[in-house]
């Protein structure tokens, strides 16, 4: 638990510490997520950059309990919110914090949306649930609610299909029906990668702005660098099923620790390199999550892999504050700006 | 009869969706359960009985024992008793086996093989072949399928082949409709365009690009086509319609059964046939669906 | 508008039917002098009677124009043994088929819709797996074998229902419940089976569509997922076949008719055909196709309702 600081937000809001999820498949057990731990404060956005396949999805519907029941084999660690624990919460009770306190959004708006009702409608359904409106209540503060996510003509939309609107508008209804009940934490799972790149920056600050008008939470979760880059407040890497690095945003992109994140970094196009520059990719793939090697996970990739690197798997170690002057020993921590990592050699050293 | 036309429509959009979603005629992975066996067996067993009733040292299903009427199963030497009027039920089910497989598998394939030609041409060639072929398709659909199998069997008289014809004649549009969207959906793929595309004629990408894909749904349908033939020969049977008595068949059986269950004294002469026939039509299903979810790749995932 | 060209379509299907039941009746073999008159058909005076009555002598072409022009007109014609009007058969006899598919069909679904629901809610549980495989049980009962049971225990066992008989409507409503309480269930069984697997296996597919894993993000709770959201996406496999089936039926309810010994259409048109009464079958013929046409062109109008997407298709 941290203090409060006077620029940022409350005390965490959503702590995961230790979260494991391993599915089980005919080809043998699937890691999907292994022992993350992030902590999400009040007011605060959270950016979770990972590629394909690096869990980070099966994280954000792991702490909804969304995740696809059959196949579970384990889930273990800690979810709270506010203090209360969420893993193993029965379902009704999960049912009263999905949507109303903690909400989620997705990639495709096209399929997140019912094509047979009304977006009227579908926005009045978790307000009519939580919030016990009757229907003309809900249907007011649906309009309400899709004009503050930018749809002009409100009222009249509220009455069209989803297929009427244009994949940028249908997501900013996705984003209302989330809104909905004013939930704390919103957890926005690639909320742009399925638009046009014209449109993504336009949703992206969408999502800022409410995210500041409501003080809420929000967890940005992206294989786009870029995509977080500008807006989130601090940023958690995540590679394999897991965590590899988490730094405020503007330390991750100055002085990121792991190579993983560097790569990430390197790789991205930037238009201040000369034309014609050739991207440089990560060479390899990750690694299968069935029964993943001892040692790093990143190891067969990494530029800088050394002996110990193939042995042993990199504890999470604490950097010193950047800029605080402080070393990783000091008391009053301010949890967003701790930034912790994984590996055994990592880049750009210490300052002081 | 309502069952075929559910049929039909159960099976052309499964077709369509299996073709669209990527089964090819790869059999099913999956160990294959014991009731699908079972299933299997008790057709076989059925078949058999059809085929080789002549050589089985059964007793005559024609003639009637005297001294042994409406007996039940193991008394006097009949293994399944005797029905009202002394004959051997074991030798009538197994002569009326062939009644109704006759009727359940030469109808259907025949027209499986009729309306299946029509439905391939007119879902791989379209334009104004498809629509002339489909139109009268429907037209033949919008004549009540009982009704003209009655019809047909009481014009042209009452005999094993009237009965056969009449319902290959109402399964030839319902297989016609299932073959075109089956072919619909796998026509449209890319496999066959790039067949085309290496200058293969229409004939050819037909035969042999579209037909080997298009079999497996159809046979799945089929399958569940026999078992609804085999009742509908049955419903007829019980109008009295079927091939004429004293030649045994199961739905002549049990309607002739019926009184002596009604009042409750041998109700197994009705109920032995009615659960034989009722055990063949489910085999067929039964087989018919698993051979389906054979093809669905994606039932499989769950 | 489509709705226009489907009621095209539905005009040139009923007018083909027409024509194709007319050449059928006509041309089959069996001379129709005969089938009325029996053996005072070699009286040579009595047959040219018959044959000038019935038009016989004319071409077929003129003799199917003047019954088209008789049908739009209202004027069915007259089945020449019984003398009846093929207008009055109908009246009498259509509403009472009508009446066992409508409460055959909702009690089909009464049954389906739920049962598919928890059915697909729990996919692979011991509950499904019983409906699954109750379901293909009651699919292959021969509908015969069905009646005759039923019959068996509730009639004649139990004497709860009556055997055979009609109580119209405005007779009773008791007896006319009773009346068709055995031959409703006889003809639902195998269709709730039907629309039971139909139904459930739309939805579980509709279950893994990412709409449904938001509604279950916003916190709706099952019973409102299922209902609201999951249901009606599913519906168009049912759809489709239940009006087809409500088509279907109204020529494929003769059996049922026949063993229950109800007044209904295709009870008497099997009647009519035993008896070569050929212009009774045309017009039965004929009205049972409109019915069956009518039944699918609805089927298309109710799926522009259900999924607005198809109204700009």
């Amino acid at each position: 638990m941290s203090e409060r600081t006077p620029d940022r937000g409350a005390a965490a809001v959503l702590e995961v510490e230790d979260l494991t999820v391993h599915f089980r498949t005919p080809r043998g057990i699937v890691h999907a997520v292994d022992s993350v731990s992030v902590t999400v404060g009040g007011g605060e956005m959270l950016g979770l950059v990972g590629e394909s396949g690096s869990g980070k999805t099966v994280m954000s519907r792991a702490i909804l309990g969304l995740t696809p029941r059959g196949a579970v084999e384990t889930v273990s660690g800690s979810i709270r919110y506010r203090g209360r624990e969420l893993l193993g919460l029965p379902e009704p009770d999960l049912r009263r914090v999905r949507g109303r306190e903690i909400a989620m959004i997705f990639q495709d708006p096209m399929t997140a949306l019912n094509p047979v009702m009304k977006i009227g409608t579908q926005i009045s359904e978790p307000l009519r649930h939580h919030l016990g409106m009757s229907r003309a209540q809900a249907h007011r503060r649906a309009v309400e609610l899709l004009d503050q996510v930018g749809i002009p003509s409100a009222d009249r939309r509220a009455s069209d299909y989803p297929h009427h609107l244009s994949g940028g508008m249908r997501q900013r209804v996705v984003i209302a029906i989330a809104l909905s009940c004013e939930p704390t934490v919103l957890i926005a799972d690639e909320p742009t990668t399925a638009l046009d790149v014209t449109v993504q920056a336009q949703i992206l600050d969408l999502l800022q702005q409410l995210q500041r008008e409501r003080q809420m939470a929000v967890i940005l979760v992206s294989h786009d660098l870029e995509v977080v880059g500008g807006r989130a407040d601090r940023i958690a890497v995540m590679y394999a099923g897991r965590i590899v690095e988490q730094a405020p945003a503007d330390v991750l992109f100055s002085h990121p620790r792991m190579p993983y994140s560097e790569a990430l970094l390197r790789s991205a196009p930037r238009l201040d390199q000369p034309g014609h520059t050739r991207l440089s990719a990560i060479p390899g793939r990750p690694p299968s999550p069935i029964d993943p090697p001892p040692g790093c996970r990143f190891a067969p990739r990494c530029e800088r892999v050394a002996e110990r690197c193939r042995a042993e798997e990199p504890v999470l170690a604490a950097g010193a504050l950047v800029g605080s002057g402080l070393g990783p020993r000091a008391g009053a921590e301010d949890v967003t700006r701790r930034h912790t990592y994984r590996c055994w050699y990592p880049i750009n050293p210490e300052a002081g | 009869m309502a069952d075929l036309a559910t049929a039909v429509d159960i099976a052309a959009p499964d077709a369509a969706r299996l073709a669209s979603e990527g089964a090819t005629t790869r059999p099913g992975r999956r160990r294959l359960g014991i009731t699908t066996w079972v299933a299997t067996a008790w057709i076989a067993v059925v078949a058999f009985a059809a085929v080789f009733g002549d050589v089985l040292p059964l007793k005559n299903p024609l003639k009637s024992d005297y001294l042994h009427v409406a007996v039940g199963p193991g008394t006097g030497g009949h293994l399944l008793g005797t029905d009202e009027i002394g004959r051997d039920i074991l030798a009538r089910l197994v002569y009326g086996a062939r009644v109704s497989l006759t009727v359940g598998v030469i109808a259907v394939g025949a027209g499986m093989i009729l309306g299946g030609l029509i439905g391939l041409l007119a879902g791989h060639y379209r334009g104004r072949l498809e629509a002339t072929l489909m139109g009268v398709v429907d037209i033949m659909l919008a004549f009540p399928a009982l009704i003209l199998v009655i019809a047909i069997t009481v014009f042209l008289g009452q005999s094993l082949r009237n009965v056969t014809v009449a319902v290959a004649v109402v399964a030839v549009p319902a297989f016609a409709r299932v073959t075109r969207a089956s072919t619909l959906s796998y026509s449209t793929r890319d496999f066959v365009t790039a067949a085309r595309g290496m200058g293969a004629t229409n004939r050819r990408v037909l035969f042999r690009e579209v037909l080997p894909n298009v079999l497996l749904p159809v046979a799945c349908f089929g399958l569940v086509a026999v078992g609804v033939a085999i009742i509908a020969e049955g419903g007829l049977a019980f109008l009295g319609l079927s091939v004429p008595p004293p030649h045994p068949s199961w739905g002549s059986m049990i309607y002739g059964g019926e009184p002596k269950l009604a009042d409750g004294t041998a109700p197994f002469i009705s109920l032995i046939p009615a659960a034989i026939m009722f055990l063949t039509v489910l085999s067929f299903n039964l087989v018919g669906d698993r051979l389906r979810k054979g093809l669905d790749v994606r039932e499989g995932v769950l | 508008m489509w709705v226009a060209r489907k009621l095209v379509r539905l005009v040139v299907v009923v007018f083909a039917v027409s024509v194709l039941t007319f050449l059928l009746t006509s041309l089959l073999p069996g001379s129709p002098v005969y089938d009325i008159l029996g053996p005072k058909a070699s009286d040579p005076v009595l047959s040219a009677q018959v044959r000038h009555d019935l038009h016989l002598n004319e071409p077929l072409p003129e003799r199917y124009v003047q019954w088209a022009d008789g049908v739009l007109h209202g004027n069915f014609g007259r089945a020449y043994s019984s003398d009846e009007k093929v207008t009055d058969v109908i009246r009498q006899r259509l509403p009472v088929t009508l009446e066992l598919l409508i409460a055959a069909q909702l009690l089909a679904l009464a049954v389906a819709i739920p049962l598919a629901l928890i059915s697909a809610y729990k996919a692979d549980s011991t509950v499904d797996r019983a409906v699954t495989a109750t379901s293909f049980g009651m699919l292959s009962i021969p509908d015969f074998v069905l009646a005759i049971v039923l019959v068996f225990v509730f009639a004649v066992h139990l004497k709860w229902l009556p055997a055979t008989g009609y109580v119209h409507l405005t007779d009773s409503i008791t007896g006319n419940l009773r009346s068709i309480a055995l031959p409703t269930i006889t003809l639902a069984v195998p269709l709730s089976a039907v629309y039971t697997r139909l139904l459930r296996s739309d939805l579980i597919s509709t279950l893994q569509e990412e709409y449904i894993l938001m509604a279950r993000a916003e916190g709706l709770p099952p019973r409102r997922i299922l209902w609201r959201h999951a249901l009606r996406p599913s519906s168009f496999s049912l759809l489709t076949v239940f009006g087809i089936n409500t088509g279907a039926l109204i020529g494929g309810t003769v059996i049922v008719e026949y063993l229950f010994a109800l007044p209904g259409m295709g009870y008497r048109l099997v009647d009519a055909i035993g008896r070569r009464e050929y212009i009774l079958v045309q017009g039965l013929v004929l009205v049972i196709a409109i019915g069956y046409v009518l039944a699918n062109f609805a089927v298309d109008v109710l799926y522009g309702v259900i999924d607005p997407r198809v109204r700009h298709g």
